[in-house]
């Protein structure tokens, strides 16, 4: 089930009032509505993958409980192992399988000797990747014992298929989602208000946003050779929000369907698209995927403890593995390689500052050399981010060979001209995600200071304009459920 | 418990001001009527289309034939409601709507695309965007939603009608070639930017779509309901036809369906300045072939 549906917009609403009247009776039923509800949101797209889900928590709920009892070192480590390859066989056979065979037989077929590639006609189930790294992080953490194992199964449960976050994030420590299945949840007006702003401009993000950026540029990375260089560098550039605009839109929207059910998840984009350099943006850009990685991987290989190299080559892992996470094609990996690359250069760079609060603070303007930080690190993330949107990585370099042919037309006029009315939208929108900097999202706290009249017309506003772009045409997927 | 009631207070009251506030859009729709190039769709819902005889059809039958010609020489009052593009589908669609909000004429033309007429072919199919700028009437809207171009959600809110081109006029833009005359039809005098070419089209009945063949009994039935004449129509192809085509059509169709195909015999069909494109006549040969059906009307007694 999408955010963005119809079947959605009734969903909720139900499932929030009966929620809310079962707060009364008992936590346990709450928490069973809760796991149900979530299934049959995840069995809105396939109830196949039911089966997939129910299976990794039945698998980590009882590996937990086994590595709570269990004292014995050698058998603590054989449970945790045995969960790493439940979780990422599955994940490896509905993700990887094909991409295995693939290249094990262009592998066979360069060194002369023809394999045939037989591909499994596999589906993907949505969020895969999400909820593996999610239920992994419980038996880690049970195993590291930093965390009590689950007691009670459907707690679990509903901990691994929480609907809001489960197919695109954030991707939740059980240290920190799983307590709050075991307190009684209070409804709070503030939060729930907050939340439903929230999810607002979530969807503004998505619809808006992401949707037209997405249409807008369809025609540019189909066909790059029958468009202007110019206009190439546009669409790299509008690319890279729409990125932004899908994903941090999910976060988003999920971060307040959450808190209307009195949840709270960890904040997963912090303004990324204002960041000085690529440290900075991987401290802003997709926070929980870059805490599991720091944490469960980077970490335990040495971080950055050991000599240069052994950092380098850690750092390289790390962002190889990211890009790979996000699915099993070259340009996924390229694409990690790149960010690898480039974070490596600018941790080396002499003059590089570390930055710990957003851009401009304390202030209203940045300074010249955070400006130019910005947009250097923006124009980076916008080129390497094409290998993400090209369907190959021959694909990505010709889209870059293409516009880099003709720099000076990236200046020109009338390639913005054309599209000056998404310009305005997304020109607006960075002005609202810059006023709103230091808070958790861009319309948090816009208009508090205006009289209510204003701020109810600017909510109408932005529903109204939510509901034109999302039902007047086809919907478009989140960008993000494909892995 | 006081907490979540004002919660729900508030949110309702949210959802019903946004439901008020959208129906702004209404104005907007409306003020776009005005500046309609193709009004043909806005006069059948207002029941402006009340003729004795009306020309169905894709850009053959829009190119092909004058409804004025035909008003004019038989003194029936005719009007073109073909549409470029339009395959069955859109047939069958219009047909109903002309039914529903105007009285059944008595006779109607329907030309037939040889041999596409039952193929899957991405230049002829329900050309949906005709609707765009009429969608804040209902029935325009609910056939978007059947085709899934609208949300079921735009029902209830009529900014999930609303299309780009009603805040500018990027909508209906109508080309030198497309203009649509007073009696709807679409003539032209250009000719093709490209050469006329001229390749021979085989007709292949196992390319055709059973369901677009359906809609061709259902046409007939609707027709057959309101007891309206229905004569099928067979404009010319440069220098091609089929006759495969034809035996197919006469195959699918009752007995009370009249056909009428253009005189494959006459050497005048064969002129190049004829045509627009090797499918579609230009003014002379429209005006000619026009001219020809006229005389098919007055053999079956239509008209003076």
């Amino acid at each position: 089930m999408l955010f963005t549906t119809l079947d959605f917009g009734l969903f909720l609403p139900l499932v929030f009032i009966v929620y809310w009247a079962l707060s009364r009776i008992d936590l346990q039923v709450q928490n069973v509505l809760l796991v149900v509800v979530s299934y049959v949101f995840y069995g809105w797209w396939d109830w196949r993958f039911l089966i997939l889900i129910f299976l990794s928590s039945v698998i980590d709920f009882a590996v937990g409980e086994a590595l709570g009892k269990s004292e014995h070192q050698g058998r603590r480590k054989l449970l945790l192992w045995t969960s790493l390859a439940c979780n990422l066989g599955m994940l490896g056979f509905f993700k990887y399988h094909n991409f295995f065979i693939e290249n094990f037989a262009a592998a066979f077929s360069f060194f002369g000797r023809e394999i045939p590639a037989e591909r499994l006609d596999l589906i993907l189930p949505v969020g895969i990747s999400f909820y593996t790294f999610q239920t992994l992080s419980y038996t880690i953490d049970v195993y590291r014992r930093k965390l009590q194992p689950a007691e009670d199964p459907f707690q679990f449960l509903a901990f691994v298929s929480f609907f809001p976050q489960l197919v695109a994030g954030p991707i939740e420590r059980a240290r920190d989602l799983l307590p709050q299945f075991n307190r009684r949840r209070v409804f709070h007006y503030d939060q729930a208000v907050d939340g439903c702003r929230q999810i607002l401009w979530g969807l503004v993000k998505k619809v808006v946003v992401a949707d037209n950026c997405a249409h807008a540029i369809q025609y540019m990375f189909e066909k790059p050779t029958e468009v202007e260089p110019g206009e190439l560098f546009l669409g790299a550039l509008l690319f890279f929000i729409q990125v932004y605009g899908d994903f941090s839109g999910y976060s988003d929207i999920a971060i307040g369907l959450a808190r209307l059910f009195g949840f709270q998840l960890s904040l997963n984009f912090s303004f990324p698209l204002f960041s000085r350099n690529l440290v900075e943006f991987w401290q802003r850009w997709h926070i929980t995927l870059t805490h599991w990685l720091r944490d469960y991987l980077f970490i335990p290989m040495g971080g950055s403890r050991g000599s240069t190299l052994k950092t380098i080559r850690n750092v390289m892992i790390v962002f190889v593995l990211s890009g790979w996470w996000h699915g099993p094609d070259w340009k996924y990996i390229t694409w990690g390689g790149l960010h690898g690359v480039a974070m490596i250069v600018t941790v080396a760079l002499p003059f590089r500052r570390r930055y710990q609060e957003v851009v401009a603070y304390d202030g209203k303007f940045p300074a010249f050399r955070e400006i130019f930080g910005i947009l250097f690190t923006f124009l980076m993330l916008s080129f390497i981010t094409v290998f993400f949107r090209s369907k190959t990585v021959p694909d990505a370099l010709a889209y870059l060979y293409l516009m880099g042919s003709d720099p000076l037309s990236w200046l020109s006029w009338s390639v913005y001209s054309k599209y000056i009315s998404l310009l305005v939208t997304v020109g607006l929108f960075f002005l609202i995600e810059w006023k709103g900097r230091r808070e958790a999202y861009g319309l948090a706290r816009l208009g508090w200071k205006w009289p209510r009249m204003l701020r109810w017309a600017l909510y109408l506003a932005l529903g109204l304009v939510v509901i034109h772009f999302n039902f007047s045409r086809p919907p478009v997927d989140f960008i993000y459920f494909q892995f | 418990m006081a907490a979540m009631q004002k919660f729900l207070l508030k949110i309702s009251l949210f959802l019903v001001l946004l439901f008020a506030a959208d129906k702004g859009a209404y104005f907007l729709m409306v003020r776009f009527e005005d500046q309609l190039q193709d009004p043909r769709l806005l006069q059948i819902i207002q029941g402006e289309m009340e003729r004795d005889l009306l020309v169905f059809g894709s850009s053959k039958g829009a190119k092909g034939i004058s409804a004025r010609q035909i008003a004019d020489s038989t003194q029936l009052t005719t009007h073109n409601l073909s549409y470029n593009g339009g395959d069955l589908s859109w047939q069958v669609f219009l047909l109903k709507t002309v039914l529903k909000f105007n009285a059944a004429p008595q006779t109607i033309l329907l030309t037939m695309d040889d041999p596409i007429e039952f193929y899957d072919h991405e230049n002829y199919h329900f050309p949906s965007y005709n609707l765009y700028p009429l969608a804040h009437y209902n029935h325009y809207n609910n056939a978007l939603i059947s085709i899934e171009e609208h949300s079921p959600i735009s029902r209830y809110f009529l900014t999930a009608r609303l299309k780009a081109g009603h805040f500018n006029s990027e909508l209906d833009p109508v080309a030198a070639i497309d203009s649509v005359r007073p009696d709807g039809s679409q003539l032209t005098q250009l000719y093709s930017p490209q050469k006329l070419w001229y390749g021979y089209f085989k007709y292949e009945s196992e390319c055709d779509l059973e369901y677009k063949e359906g809609l061709l009994a259902e046409f007939e039935q609707i027709c057959r309901d309101h007891h309206i004449q229905l004569i099928l129509i067979y404009p010319p192809n440069f220098r091609n036809y089929n006759f495969a085509f034809w035996e197919r059509i006469h195959e699918l169709t009752g007995p009370q369906v009249l056909h009428h195909h253009y005189n494959v015999d006459d050497p005048k069909y064969g002129e190049p300045d004829f045509y627009y494109d090797a499918d579609h006549l230009r003014r002379p040969g429209a005006e000619y072939f026009t001219a020809e059906v006229i005389e098919f009307l007055r053999e079956k007694g239509m008209g003076k």
